[in-house]
């Protein structure tokens, strides 16, 4: 026989798969909210983080999602601590 | 859509015919129209006894046929078979199949 049938010849594409993935949260808008020298008041947020990338330093505190705050009014410094450690903190000023 | 075209040379007889395109009509391995088209070729194209003397293809999605040289009875009745099929498919599934001719 000169030609084997192949029943789909003129078929469409081989069936594509489709994926189960395809999903993805929306982003969390982490990262820095006050910059380094930059005024904030107290209370305000200054870092959004997982986890401790920057951890608290004089006048600021963390809170229970590790988020950093100021506790007084005043600028605004991140500092290295460490080998690899960086530390925000408030310098008070009215 | 599985496109069909059919030449004559100037004796009338039969000396072209190319089948292209998908028929797109079902998934692949459940497309009804791509099995009676692929049968109908694929049992002609089996049968033609001066096969030698043709150009004659048969691959996923292209089907082809040529003579230089006018046909014998035989290999001519069975071209016309050939076609009168895919007519016939066509005839029931035109949105699928379509067939041009140079007469």
């Amino acid at each position: 026989m000169l030609f084997k049938l192949n029943l789909q010849l003129f078929a469409s594409k081989k069936g594509v798969g489709s994926t189960k993935n395809g999903r993805d949260s929306a982003g969390r808008r982490l990262g820095a909210k006050v910059a380094d020298g930059q005024w904030c008041h107290a209370g305000s947020i200054i870092y959004r983080q997982r986890g401790t990338r920057i951890y608290p330093g004089v006048n600021t505190k963390k809170g229970k999602d590790d988020t950093i705050f100021a506790t007084c009014n005043g600028v605004v410094k991140y500092e290295r601590s460490g080998k690899d450690r960086t530390v925000v903190k408030v310098v008070p000023q009215e | 859509m599985i496109k069909i075209k059919i030449g004559h040379a100037s004796n009338n007889q039969v000396n072209f015919l190319e089948v292209t395109g998908h028929a797109n009509s079902a998934p692949y391995g459940k497309d009804l129209i791509c099995a009676a088209v692929s049968a109908v070729i694929t049992g002609g194209f089996n049968n033609l006894r001066n096969y030698k003397s043709y150009e004659l293809k048969l691959d996923e999605g292209h089907a082809y046929f040529k003579s230089n040289a006018p046909l014998d009875a035989h290999d001519e009745a069975v071209i016309e078979t050939i076609i009168c099929g895919l007519n016939t498919i066509r005839e029931t599934n035109p949105e699928f199949v379509e067939v041009k001719t140079d007469k």
